[in-house]
């Protein structure tokens, strides 16, 4: 058996490498023009690579779930009542005491087009995440993890198993109740399965830990002593370094910014060599880095430059800039091109 | 190699002790086998002894356990794992990769073997496990015994000197049960490892052990050779209850050393009438005709008959994956067919509602707990009664029927196995259905408990009711059927009164068949013969 069904399996990391890709570029833009053939792109993806595993049917899940961001980002935005022109129609205004802010009043098309737009990033990003989740196991991802983070390994491992048993316990219990003559009428009926549900779940998610601890799973070597020292300092620098990068991304090219990055990253990396002494873990099936991997990591990193580069330079409309007043959103070839390179796990997945 | 001194535990928040005053000494190289009936604290002994006791439960803990010189109580776990393995009671629960080999290599990985010793292990515990077909496969496409014997692996993979198992044969069919066992008694004799397994269907591991700890409310009451901790005992598996009753010395744990001093009694029960074997009548309940079921890649069912009439018990054996849990659920139309009839109740199943064919057949899937999902056992029931429009009292008549009334308060997760499965069933029940579907109800099931199951399957054949129930079950199959339907990779391949096809069958013939041969299949039966003759 396969791990995926026709494509030559792909090196996490080259997921990985597409995941940020996919992502970046999702988070980029802002027009439908581009925003839609993305969705199409990613859900080709999916379709092509996703494995037959109880962890790979989440896509349609998530795609359900973006969807109702989508509308509820909509709904929303035209109920904030932004009213620049042109006004569609109004709503029934509610002020709320004080008159700082407001519900309904003029909905304009502008206000309905951004919350549409703004929808539809957060589906693309859902949409990235669920294909990236669909074809690459959770397992193999967590061969990922270094060894010194074993305790975020083991919430990870034992949260991953939690979901499909709950699903698995969610079907298992609703065909119970029509062998017990129950019809689903409401989703109000699920209600009273939730606790029984979840409590099953942790249940599990338990035995689980206690089988990983049992197996030996996060075990010091004989003599290192427990290093929690380590695992904190690495956590600390990980919390700096996404300060800084946060700062940076937000626009504030201060030196401190810059400064709290590196520091972050050099604390990150000197607690991960120490922890990689004190607890190693040795691998039984090794990941090659194959040139499929390399081809589809190049096309993902070219298609987030590319439409980085367009959406800084202002070319092609990507933010589509028109949409406060509803202008026709512009359009240009090049990042329009570069989208398909985040299909690249399509193509380079010619069947073994 | 394990030591343990005055062990006392109670689990946070419970009543009472779990664990009272353990004292025990066990050496390298024995093959420890723990009895006794549900919640006699078989399974926390096992926890104690690699440490998830206390580490993982929490609790109050007293006394001291020792493995391979290291305490417990100042060595995590993952730290015991290269001395100490244990193998837990549910195979799904417990696996942490996808693929058999990964899941395999699990351990091996924390321990930090080198890939190459990885490899060749890997390879010995295949082939010890006769895993090897089933390498790359998924974890989730492989049948329960399969998973069973695959958790074995991922825990003797670490080459531990301990291993602790916990109901290993509770999910495996008798060949798959023998395999298993076979294997660890040659790891015992030519690795010295050391074995410390809970078990309830005694019949399979008596004759393997070494030494017998019996429990009870968690204290250790017997401590000492099977032949004389079970002697005595309710617990004792067929043979022994049958030498007892020819009064044979020494008591035979095994049908080999039954079969030895056999001769006499095989003479005494010659005169005697074969034990009356019943004979349907009723109309028939279920009809099933050329049945086939396909999942994708491969055909689960191809083209089975069978018909089950009123007043009649049905076991439906065979292998880890034949088919049974398919056949059930086609049944019930839970499982949609790819071709052929199946008729519940006089009409067919495929385009009626579940709800409705819940009237017909009450169906109880394999773990009966984990279909339970209400707040006390008493609103478990009134959720199907309400469904099906039924008035309180039908609730209260269940209950009572099946000796539930003091428990209908209770949380249903807080019961044993056996009252879970009881639970189970009442939910069913309640709806009147005639014919009744069981999947392998007697997994992780006390003696006790399957003696109560017995007498109730017995109530509702004598009340013109039918049972159908997949097992694995040989010792209760021979009690409680009267026909055995045995499916092999999804055909039918023997099916006919219980003392032909069972006794015909190398694999599937329950111990007291294998000693006397012919008609004998229960103990009660040839002391109803000897009774009868004296």
């Amino acid at each position: 058996m396969t791990e995926s069904r026709g494509l030559a399996p792909l090196h996490p990391l080259a997921w990985l490498v597409w995941l940020v890709g996919a992502a970046g570029v999702a988070g980029a833009l802002g027009n439908p023009v581009y925003q839609l053939p993305l969705l199409g792109v990613l859900t080709a993806v999916y379709l092509a690579g996703h494995a037959d595993a109880p962890w790979a049917r989440a896509f349609p899940l998530f795609l359900r779930l973006g969807v109702v961001v989508l509308v509820l980002r909509t709904v929303l935005a035209a109920a904030g009542g932004d009213a620049a022109p042109p006004v569609l129609f109004r709503l029934p205004q509610v002020r709320l005491p004080g008159g700082v802010a407001a519900l309904g009043g003029p909905v304009s098309a502008g206000a309905l087009a951004g919350g549409f737009r703004n929808g539809l990033t957060v589906l693309l990003l859902v949409a990235a995440f669920g294909a990236f989740n669909a074809c690459v196991s959770p397992s193999r991802l967590l061969r990922l993890v270094p060894g010194f983070l074993f305790e975020a390994g083991l919430v990870v491992t034992v949260a991953l198993a939690f979901v499909p048993q709950t699903v698995i316990g969610l079907n298992r219990t609703l065909e119970a109740q029509r062998l017990r003559g129950h019809r689903l009428r409401r989703l109000r009926d699920l209600g009273p399965l939730l606790l029984p549900l979840l409590a099953g779940g942790l249940e599990r998610a338990l035995t689980l830990a206690e089988a990983m601890e049992a197996r030996g799973y996060g075990r010091h070597r004989p003599g290192a002593g427990q290093g929690r020292g380590a695992a904190l300092l690495g956590l600390a620098g990980l919390i700096a370094a996404l300060l800084g990068a946060f700062a940076l991304l937000a626009g504030n090219a201060a030196w401190s910014a810059r400064a709290l990055l590196g520091a972050g990253a050099v604390v990150v990396a000197a607690a991960a060599a120490a922890g990689s002494r004190r607890s190693g873990r040795t691998r039984h099936r090794q990941e090659r880095w194959r040139r499929s991997d390399s081809a589809v990591a190049t096309a993902a990193v070219a298609a987030l430059g590319i439409v980085l580069a367009a959406r800084l330079a202002g070319s092609g409309d990507l933010g589509w800039t028109g949409a406060a007043h509803l202008g026709a959103p512009g359009f240009a070839w090049l990042p329009a091109l570069a989208l398909f390179g985040l299909a690249a796990p399509v193509a380079a997945g010619s069947p073994r | 190699m394990i030591r343990v001194e005055r062990l006392s535990f109670a689990y946070p928040g419970s009543g009472g002790p779990a664990l009272r005053d353990v004292d025990l000494h066990i050496g390298e190289g024995e093959l420890v086998l723990v009895v006794g009936a549900s919640g006699s604290g078989k399974s926390t002994l096992l926890r104690c002894l690699n440490g998830l006791v206390p580490h993982f439960s929490g609790g109050t803990f007293a006394g001291r356990v020792q493995v391979a010189g290291r305490d417990t109580r100042t060595t995590q776990p993952r730290d015991l794992a290269d001395v100490v393995g244990l193998v837990f009671q549910d195979p799904e629960a417990q696996s942490v990769a996808e693929a058999t080999s990964d899941e395999i290599a699990f351990a091996m990985e924390n321990l930090e073997l080198p890939p190459a010793v990885m490899r060749r292990r890997l390879e010995e515990v295949l082939d010890l496990l006769h895993l090897a077909p089933l390498r790359e496969r998924q974890l989730a496409s492989l049948s329960g015994g399969e998973r069973q014997r695959v958790a074995i692996a991922a825990v003797l993979a670490a080459q531990p000197s301990v291993l602790l198992l916990d109901e290993p044969t509770s999910q495996l069919d008798p060949q798959g049960a023998e395999e298993v066992l076979g294997a660890l008694e040659r790891l015992v004799h030519e690795l010295g490892l050391t074995v410390v397994l809970a078990e309830h269907r005694l019949e399979r591991v008596a004759g393997f052990a070494d030494r017998v700890l019996r429990m009870e409310a968690g204290r250790l009451v017997g401590d000492g050779p099977p032949r004389e901790v079970l002697g005595d005992s309710p617990l004792a598996p067929p043979v022994t209850a049958l030498g007892r009753l020819a009064g044979w010395a020494p008591l035979p744990l095994t049908v080999r050393e039954a079969r030895r001093q056999a001769g006499p009694l095989r003479q005494r029960l010659r005169p005697a009438p074969a034990p009356a074997r019943r004979r349907a009548h009723g109309r028939p309940l279920l009809e099933i005709h050329g049945l086939r079921v396909a999942y994708p890649g491969r055909e689960a069912l191809r083209g089975v008959d069978l018909e089950v009439a009123g007043g009649e018990v049905v076991a439906l054996m065979g292998r880890n994956g034949a088919g049974k849990t398919t056949l059930l659920r086609a049944s019930m139309g839970l499982t949609p067919a790819s071709g052929g009839r199946v008729r519940l109740g006089g009409r067919p199943v495929a385009g009626r509602r579940t709800s409705e064919l819940a009237l017909e057949a009450g169906f109880v899937p394999q773990d009966p707990g984990a279909a339970l999902f209400a707040e006390t056992v008493e609103r478990e029931v009134a959720f199907t009664a309400r469904n099906h429009r039924l008035p309180r009292s039908a609730v209260a008549a269940t209950l009572e029927d099946l000796g539930l009334q003091d428990l209908q308060e209770r949380h249903p997760r807080d019961l044993s196995a056996g009252q879970r499965l009881l639970v189970a069933l009442a939910a069913v029940l309640v709806a009147g259905p005639r014919l009744l579907l069981l999947d392998e109800p007697t997994r992780g099931l006390d003696a006790p408990s399957k003696q109560r199951l017995v007498e109730l399957l017995a109530g509702r054949r004598a009340a013109g009711g039918a049972v159908v129930l997949a097992t694995h079950d040989v010792e209760l199959a021979a009690r409680i059927a009267d026909r055995v339907a045995l499916l092999a990779e999804g055909e039918l391949v023997a099916s006919g009164p219980v003392d032909q096809v069972l006794s015909e069958s190398a694999v599937f013939s329950p111990q007291v068949a294998r000693v006397l041969g012919g008609p004998w299949l229960t103990v009660a039966e040839v002391r109803e013969a000897l009774e009868a003759t004296a």
